[in-house]
């Protein structure tokens, strides 16, 4: 049998083989090189500029100039990174275990604001306990984002008791409503919360560990700590997916009758997963003040509960790293529309109807989101190829057959 | 230190603010009620469809017609047109958009998604249609006087013609319903949709009507509520949770879940402030978080406390029936 | 008058019919048995329009009801008596029955279709006020077959109409059967009880694993206990 020969016919060769191949395999190793260097990258697009410019290069230095505008900076990229874990913590329920939940807002709110008041406690004081304060005080930072993660997992446990009485499309109304309590509270209790105004001067954050100072005087050392807790959490989450727990999720997904019926307690299982979800997603609420100093009152509506919808749905639900690609085209599409596109046409700055629009679209047409579709070509292509293997393998066999007969 | 109390025509004020205010959530309700009873979709896009109506309104009434005939023939006439407006409306996204995700596999979970999307998107469309900040839309002048008027007590004509005619509303809907030929095949499709066609009926024309009703349903409030407040591209966003807090309350899929749960919801939203002014809590909470500047501006948050303690003990709402019109 | 040629229907990536291939004459009663999930079922809603084949060709008097919806076959003379008798548990007896005459003439005739209703059931009468949900299994399956006569069906597929029921009501039941058998409605008959399926009908079809085994004369299969004891185990 010559099976040797035949089978240099198949090995990769041609463009999407290619492709696959490599987005398979390396896919993730190239996107956080890339997302590593990302900084550098970007500054030193601007140096290049002025460099250009100082050498009397005008013509590139404008080409180049209108190239950055279209290349996102990296306070957009720490944007993007953020919303990336939101998207895989909002994944666990709707990717994972099939809940819907549209107040995922509350925790992401609650997380921003935890870390904001707990800076401004921090910087204020307290004089009732100085001790803790001055042990804190230490590493301020650091024991915020822990706070902020234990707050909203508080907050997402209780209202996850009240809403899993209910499933399906029921459960995506109760959590709207539910999440809706703390948009409302932060307008009333406004002595705390700024009101509608936001939270805001929070300069000075400092962690105590590595001595560093982030926020918006230094863009590049802010990305890097948000990447770091992007990556470990990212880590964190993929590991619990594929952990034996992981599995439950998805049985519960798939038929929860069934998986009630093997013996798992599926309203635990569900609680949990949306207590897990609900706390990583205060860490994405909280990471998201840091660069701006200062909790808009909009991380608490509905609206970003919507943001994160789309930015799931965008890349796609089944997907783990779906939604880090929908993070990035959402925030990358809506930079365009709102400082390039719309220098030439005004009704790209309603890019609330834009987005809109294409999510509707997507739900219509690609429900699999752009990263699933991808899968699923990656999927039918291999497919085709196999075949194609199997059928030329038994044509040679029955070639080879008759030569010998 | 103020002295707590509130006098009978105070409270009697707030009662009839609470039932304005309950008539709205009434039709609002009943509208998503009927289309999640029959289609199993609940209709994220109902509050902006009610900005879309007070839009359509506004267009009907302040831009087209006022100049010519006056301000008064200007409203009624968009309070007939538009529900004619929205009728159509909803009947054309029903057909070309909802009507593409019947057959596929999590059509109610794609309901959902769409009618956010929706919801996402027609607030921004307005804008870029009606400009960005909001219109006023004043209160037609043949309504400009007081049925009732006893020291604060104070029932103005319009808010009592609100009233009158959300009643007269609940009526007609009644009477679709359980008297029409129509309504009973709504009815019976909630119980059972694959029967109906079984029988010879169109269902997919009756969805479309149906979702066409709830839409003009939606939009009449909106044109009804404009003239109490402003119209505005942001006007749905609070009531859509409101409405959501009267369906859980009342119960979905019957038809006097919503007319209770709106109602109760309404006094509710209306009476907290009140609380604040009893001697109970000036006396003992002046100054503290709960003191009578926070239940000034509770009403938002007591009514989500009413919604958690109702979905622990009655899961289905008050008058909850899976799947019927009792 | 019913014609089903070679159809093959799908639940998702399971083939559950193939090539189905059956017949029934204008006033003809024939039996359609098989043992629990051969596939009957899954024929009469393919037929009605319920399931959609894959390949195949439905004809009812030489209209194509292949691709066709439940509501357009139904307009055709087919109606479907579904085995969980699946009445309108909301509403009355009255709003059961006359929502069935709307497609008919907007039920403007509906005393004297009544009357002849009520003929075949008079326990219905009695409950004629009553809720769907507070009927006895026995009723809501007289409900059931009423309100499929008032579409005024030239064919009913009837599915297991004596499944659960008190023997009382299994001796109505055959009776209005064979009452609209004389009327001239033809009948595709699905029914565990095989020899009041055998008596009412003229012609028999076996189904085992979502194909046709054998064909032929109801009396024929009465007296072959062989083959019963093949396809049917009894």
């Amino acid at each position: 049998m010559s099976n040797g020969n035949t089978g240099n016919r198949f090995t990769p060769k041609d463009f999407w083989a290619w492709f696959f191949e490599v987005f398979d395999s390396y896919g993730v190793i190239i996107l956080g090189v890339f997302l590593l260097i990302y900084p550098f990258i970007f500054s030193g697009l601007l140096e290049s500029i002025i460099w250009l410019e100082d050498n009397d290069y005008e013509g590139m230095a404008e080409a180049l100039q209108t190239f950055r505008g279209f290349v996102p900076s990296t306070p957009l990229m720490i944007q993007i990174l953020i919303f990336s874990l939101f998207g895989m913590a909002f994944n666990i329920l709707l990717g994972n275990t099939g809940m819907l939940s549209l107040g995922h807002s509350a925790y992401f709110g609650v997380g921003g604001y935890t870390l904001g008041l707990m800076h401004a406690w921090f910087k204020k004081g307290t004089p009732v306990y100085p001790w803790i304060t001055d042990t804190f005080k230490l590493f301020p930072l650091e024991f915020s984002i822990i706070s902020a993660i234990i707050v909203s997992a508080v907050f997402s446990w209780l209202i996850g008791m009240i809403a899993s009485t209910k499933r399906g499309v029921y459960f995506a109304m109760v959590t709207l409503a539910l999440s809706m309590v703390f948009y409302y509270a932060a307008q009333t209790f406004d002595d705390l919360t700024g009101g509608t105004d936001g939270l805001g001067g929070l300069a000075n954050m400092r962690m105590g560990t590595l001595n560093l100072r982030v926020g918006i005087m230094d863009a590049t050392i802010t990305y890097y700590f948000v990447f770091v807790i992007v990556v470990a959490a990212t880590a964190i989450i993929w590991q619990i997916l594929r952990s034996p727990y992981g599995q439950v999720l998805r049985a519960v997904r798939e038929n929860e009758n069934r998986a009630r019926n093997c013996g798992y307690d599926t309203a635990k299982i569900r609680l949990m997963a949306f207590t897990l979800s609900g706390s990583l997603a205060g860490l994405a609420g909280a990471l998201s003040i840091i660069y701006g100093e200062s909790v808009p009152i909009e991380n608490i509506h509905f609206i970003t509960s919507g943001q994160i919808v789309i930015i799931t749905l965008f890349g796609g639900a089944g997907v783990f790293l779906g939604p880090a690609v929908g993070s990035f085209i959402y925030w990358y599409l809506r930079q365009l529309m709102s400082t390039e596109f719309v220098k030439y046409l005004a009704i790209f700055q309603y890019w609330e109807a834009w987005v809109g629009g294409i999510f509707i679209l997507i739900v219509l047409f690609v429900p699999q989101g752009i990263l699933g579709t991808i899968n699923n070509w990656t999927l039918n292509y291999r497919t085709k190829r196999y075949i194609e293997r199997l059928e030329h393998e038994s044509e040679s066999a029955s070639a080879t057959e008759s030569e010998e007969s | 230190m103020p002295t707590g109390g509130v006098d009978l025509a105070e409270f009697l004020q707030h009662l009839f603010l609470g039932l304005v205010q309950g008539s709205f959530y009434v039709l609002l309700a009943l509208g998503l009620s009927i289309i999640f009873g029959l289609m199993g979709i609940i209709n994220f896009g109902h509050g902006v469809f009610y900005m879309l109506g007070a839009y359509m309104g506004f267009t009907v009434a302040n831009l087209i017609i006022a100049p010519i005939f006056g301000p008064n023939i200007a409203f009624v006439a968009a309070l007939a047109a538009v529900p004619a407006i929205m009728f159509g409306i909803g009947m054309v996204f029903e057909k070309y958009v909802i009507s593409r995700i019947y057959n596929t596999d999590n059509a109610r979970f794609s309901g959902v998604l769409i009618t956010f999307g929706l919801s996402i998107f027609l607030p921004d469309f307005v804008r870029m249609i009606w400009g960005r900040p909001g219109r006023p839309f004043n209160i037609p002048p043949m309504f400009n006087f007081s049925i009732l008027e006893i020291g604060t007590f104070n029932v103005s004509a319009y808010r009592t013609f609100v009233v009158l005619v959300a009643a007269i509303l609940v009526v007609l809907i009644w009477f679709l319903l359980f008297r029409t030929n129509l309504g009973m095949v709504i009815r019976a499709g909630t119980s059972n949709n694959i029967m109906v066609q079984v029988l010879g009926i169109n269902v997919t024309k009756v969805w479309r009507q149906t979702f066409g009703l709830g839409i003009a349903l939606a939009g009449f409030a909106g044109v009804m509520i404009s003239p109490l407040f402003a119209v505005d591209p942001t006007m749905g966003d609070d009531i859509l949770i409101q409405t959501f807090i009267v369906v859980v309350v009342g119960g979905m899929g019957s038809f006097i879940g919503p007319v209770i749960g709106g109602l109760i919801i309404g006094q509710l939203w209306a009476l907290t402030p009140l609380i604040g002014r009893t001697v109970f809590i000036v006396e003992n909470f002046s100054g503290t978080m709960i003191g009578p500047d926070f239940w000034e501006k509770a009403s938002d948050i007591l009514l989500f406390v009413v919604m958690s303690l109702i979905l622990i003990l009655r899961p289905r709402g008050l008058f909850g029936q899976e799947g019927a019109f009792d | 008058m019913l014609q089903v040629e070679n159809i093959n229907t799908f639940y998702d990536l399971s083939h559950v019919l193939h090539d189905v291939s059956l017949t029934v004459a204008e006033g003809e009663a024939v039996a359609f048995l098989g043992r629990n999930g051969a596939g009957k079922t899954t024929t009469l809603k393919t037929i009605m329009g319920l399931l959609t084949p894959r390949g195949g060709k439905i004809t009812m008097n030489g209209t194509d009801l292949t691709e066709a919806q439940a509501h357009t076959v139904s307009l055709n003379g087919i109606t479907l008596v579904p085995e969980d008798r699946q009445i309108f548990t909301n509403l009355t007896v009255f709003e059961n029955l006359k929502i069935s005459r709307l497609p008919v003439d907007g039920a403007k005739h509906l005393d004297d279709h009544l009357d002849w209703i009520f003929s075949l059931f008079p326990r219905l009468k009695e409950r004629i006020n009553n809720k769907g949900n507070q009927l006895s299994g026995g009723e809501q399956q007289m409900l059931t077959m009423a309100r499929g006569l008032g579409t005024e069906p030239r064919l009913m597929l009837v599915d297991e109409p004596t499944e659960g029921l008190m023997p009382a009501y299994v001796e109505t039941i055959h009776n209005v059967l064979v009452e609209i058998q004389k009327k001239g409605i033809a009948l595709l008959l699905v029914e565990q009880n095989f020899r009041m399926a055998l008596t009412i009908s003229k012609r028999a079809y076996l189904i085992e694993k979502g194909v046709i085994r054998w064909e032929g004369a109801s009396s024929d299969l009465l007296e072959d206990q062989e083959t019963r004891m093949r396809y049917l185990g009894v």
